[in-house]
């Protein structure tokens, strides 16, 4: 499971804080330590990493600009794949301007792996609106993506 | 999850998705084609945090048993011995502060309790028989002389009577031993005192016979007297 969903655990954390592994690695240990199983552990692994992340990133706002700075500039989001038509650099600045309720609907659903319904109980939103708003960011991505291939090419 | 009056249920969903799989899975592969940064996690914190969940620590009073118990009560018991030597030292010191605070009031009542004890014991001694006053008397006033016995037989017999009394008691209780002479003066004072009272009965009664009151005086004289002063009248 930690292989499988590991990277979009990471992924999905840093739409928060910018130290997602710290995030991924305490809800590990909250699954580790439950007398129970969950029912669905991914579903209750996502919700987990998001409310630890942001809880890291309420001790966060308390650091200083300059860190938050260096941190989010150390750790890239994606891996550098040559066959992409575009940079992960340039995925991640897209991403990244998109809203934050978008954005967590597309990590959730794209690498996440997550159903629709998965994603409506991690967000706490009705199914329809959670499909709706995957629909128009994807939308949205598309035009960005598009124009940014025409740019580059 | 959904919302009430929403006409979006779950076969729309299916239908919608459906029919705009073909260009929304376009998208979703391009997007799936960026792979997100493996991430660093601590295994051997996890195992570790994992194993401390698995294997509970044991209760103090399983490892050794009665351990618990035993402190316990030994904790109680000490507290209890602590509270009852309080309260033991707390009594011991009432009970002394109380005695001392009441030592001069026994004291007080003691003396006047021996007064009163003096007084009824004076009293048993103050009746003597006829014979046994007159041995005291002589007892007493053999080493004194006759003179105070022989001035007056009434005041001379209370001054001697004040003295047995006085000596009595004196004798008896051993406190003003000190001041027996004076005493016995103070019983002749009183026997002395009693003699110049009939001095002055006697004084009194020559006085009485040489005055003579004076003769009434007419107003005319009196003028007489003030207008003419003679030298018989001007002192």
């Amino acid at each position: 499971m930690y292989e499988e969903h590991g990277a979009a655990l990471v992924l999905y954390a840093r739409q928060w804080c910018v130290h997602p592994d710290d995030a991924l690695q305490d809800a590990l240990i909250d699954l580790a330590q439950l007398a129970l199983d969950p029912r669905d552990p991914v579903a209750w692994l996502f919700k987990t990493v998001r409310r630890k992340a942001i809880n890291q990133v309420r001790s966060e706002n308390r650091r200083s600009k300059y860190q938050l700075l260096a941190a989010e500039q150390r750790e890239p989001w994606f891996t550098n794949d040559p066959a992409a038509s575009m940079g992960s650099s340039e995925m991640e600045s897209l991403l990244a301007n998109l809203p934050t309720l978008e954005r967590e609907i597309i990590v959730a659903r794209i690498w996440g792996e997550l159903s629709f319904e998965q994603i409506a109980e991690l967000v706490d939103r009705s199914l329809s609106f959670v499909y709706r708003r995957y629909q128009q960011a994807l939308r949205d991505l598309e035009k960005k993506i598009d124009s940014q291939v025409r740019k580059m090419s | 999850m959904n919302e009430p009056n929403d006409p979006f249920d779950e076969l729309h969903l299916k239908e919608d998705q459906a029919s705009r799989l073909t260009g929304l899975g376009e998208m979703e592969r391009r997007l799936r084609q960026f792979q997100p940064r493996a991430p660093q996690i601590d295994f051997l914190a996890i195992e570790q945090e994992a194993n401390c969940v698995d294997t509970p620590m044991p209760a103090a009073s399983t490892l050794i048993p009665g351990v618990g118990i035993v402190s316990s009560s030994r904790f109680a018991g000490t507290i209890a011995s602590a509270w009852l030597c309080g309260a033991v030292v707390g009594a011991a010191c009432v009970f002394f502060f109380m005695s001392n605070q009441k030592q001069p009031m026994l004291d007080v009542d003691s003396s006047a309790s021996s007064d009163l004890n003096l007084d009824s014991d004076h009293q048993l001694a103050e009746i003597p028989s006829p014979a046994q006053s007159s041995v005291v008397l002589d007892s007493f006033e053999g080493q004194t002389s006759t003179v105070a016995g022989e001035r007056d037989l009434h005041t001379g017999t209370e001054g001697v009577d004040s003295t047995i009394r006085w000596r009595g008691r004196y004798i008896k209780t051993n406190e003003l031993l000190s001041h027996p002479v004076s005493m016995r003066e103070l019983g002749n004072s009183v026997a002395v005192t009693t003699d110049s009272t009939t001095d002055s009965d006697s004084f009194s009664n020559s006085l009485l016979s040489q005055f003579s009151p004076p003769q009434p005086v007419t107003q005319a004289e009196l003028r007489r007297e003030l207008l003419n002063p003679s030298k018989d009248t001007v002192h």
